[in-house]
């Protein structure tokens, strides 16, 4: 591999076409990787200020400890990789494991009791996670029916909420009859822009949802956006983010409205592998 | 009778063009407006270099779909620069495709698009590819497959790079910035990708839809 950067682009207009090529261009995956880690070390430092505002840093050492110790497998890049570079990365990925672990709300308790969890937020992490890890990562799984959009303003980093009305609790602390308000970040800025993130949801108020959430994340998210946030709680309302997916749910199917949810064809099934997981790996309901 | 004559015509040229579409396309809830014309993609350094050409085969993909709005390769396409370091003009001025995180953990890419209600035009556009699942896998480019030729078929076990940053670009263009989409599944705008799928070819809904609100080249 050549150092340094060398491109030689080719951008070719003619009439009619707008065909873009790119004769030649080379860089190195070293110089990405390294681009990445630089990224990520001040990424995990937001989020370890943020794990410290809520007084869960205490375990991010002991976790780390564990993930390098052999219990979760560690990312592998190309064998050309520097020895360095490798090792920053393992190093780098094991705190954003450990840390994205605790800001979904699994505590250090939770990780002992359950070795599987720190698997399923690891399979979640790498893309190659299936429903039992969702129902792990999610605190708040709920039936409900959407209610229309949440205009009161908070100082969250988010920009619009969605309301709901739960209809049924499947995991966590909401009760029948509680609202949630699903917060995101699609919605009018103050310059009168309108801004719109693909993988947002539009609810439709009246419809019926299940709706795979995060109070914890919710939380963690908005500190590490504005450090001095301070959650205000209205009762019997669960303010929370979206952690996996939304789906509708229509009198015979049940459809994903989230890109990439894994699929749920039944809610009997669903509910019986929340509690199969909740009862066999000791994960909190 | 002239009216309708000069009516009929109109429908004959459009049928000439548009192709047969399915009732449920794909909306563009904005556009950058006409008289744009073009818009550079730049992709951040911390991206694999091996994911670098099928965003220009997206591109081409789009581009090739005939409307008055193309994308445009820089001559210096990598940029060291994240959008949340650049300035609102230089934010404004370009697409930049940076790795980063996601909030909702099913999702491989997202896309954020400012524009305006009034007059539906989009001010910035820009694109992350979830970082973890690119840097934390077993090879260059994790879980995603990035293709070193257009005609390259990913692997089983692989996201189909191409396909998930062609959908990403349909957002850049004003592509369905409410919700996903969710009718056919042929269009490069619906919503889901599965592991070894391909989805790098328009459907009639959405180069009919792209040409109609850009206007025809």
């Amino acid at each position: 591999m050549k150092s340094g950067l060398i491109i030689a682009a080719l951008t070719i207009f003619s009439a009619g076409s707008y065909s873009v090529q790119l004769s030649a261009q080379e860089r190195s995956a070293a110089q990405s990787l390294n681009a990445f880690l630089s990224s990520q070390e001040e990424r995990n430092a937001a989020r370890y200020e943020a794990l410290r505002v809520r007084n869960l840093d205490a375990s991010v050492g002991m976790i780390i400890k564990n993930v390098r110790a052999g219990e979760i497998v560690l990312p592998s890049p190309p064998p050309e990789t520097p020895p360095l570079v490798r090792e920053a990365l393992q190093r780098v990925f094991a705190q954003d494991l450990a840390q994205y672990a605790l800001a979904l709300g699994l505590d250090e308790s939770d990780l002992q009791r359950d070795t599987g969890a720190l698997r399923s937020v690891s399979r979640i992490m790498r893309g190659q996670a299936g429903i039992e890890d969702y129902i792990v990562a999610a605190d708040t799984i709920v039936i409900a029916v959407a209610a229309g959009k949440d205009l009161v303003p908070q100082n969250d980093g988010y920009l619009s909420g969605h309301r709901f009305v739960v209809l049924e609790s499947l995991k966590g602390a909401a009760n029948r009859e509680n609202k949630i308000v699903l917060r995101q970040r699609s919605g009018s800025t103050p310059d009168g822009l309108k801004v719109g993130y693909s993988n947002d949801i539009s609810p439709v108020q009246g419809r019926k949802y299940l709706l795979f959430l995060s109070r914890s994340y919710y939380l963690q998210s908005s500190l590490e956006h504005n450090i001095h946030f301070v959650q205000k709680s209205r009762p019997g309302t669960v303010t929370a983010m979206l952690i996996a997916g939304a789906y509708e749910i229509h009198p015979s199917t049940i459809k994903s409205i989230s890109p990439m949810a894994p699929t749920i064809d039944r809610l009997d099934e669903l509910k019986e592998k929340i509690h199969s997981v909740s009862i066999n790996r000791g994960v909190r309901q | 009778m002239k009216g309708l004559l000069a009516q009929s015509s109109v429908v004959l040229v459009l049928a000439l063009f548009a192709r047969p579409a399915s009732a449920a396309d794909p909306i563009m809830t904005a556009t950058w407006g006409t008289g744009v014309g073009t818009k550079p993609v730049y992709i951040h350094t911390a991206m694999p270099p091996r994911c670098d050409n099928p965003v220009l085969y997206g591109i081409n993909v789009w581009n090739d779909m005939g409307a008055t709005f193309a994308f445009t390769w820089p001559s210096s396409p990598i940029t060291a620069q994240r959008e949340s370091q650049q300035t609102l003009e230089e934010d404004r001025a370009s697409i930049t495709i940076e790795d980063g995180v996601m909030q909702n953990s099913t999702s491989l890419m997202e896309s954020g698009v400012a524009y305006s209600t009034a007059s539906f035009t989009i001010y910035d556009a820009d694109t992350k590819v979830k970082s973890s699942f690119l840097h934390y896998g077993d090879a260059q480019t994790g879980e995603f497959h990035c293709a070193d030729s257009p005609g390259t078929i990913p692997p089983a076990d692989k996201f189909d790079y191409q396909s998930a940053i062609q959908h990403e670009l349909g957002h850049a263009l004003g592509f369905q910035l409410e919700y996903e989409y969710t009718g056919d599944a042929t269009c490069i705008m619906y919503y889901g990708l599965t592991r070894g799928e391909l989805n790098r070819t328009e459907c009639a809904g959405e180069y009919n839809v792209f040409r109609s609100e850009y206007g025809i080249r």
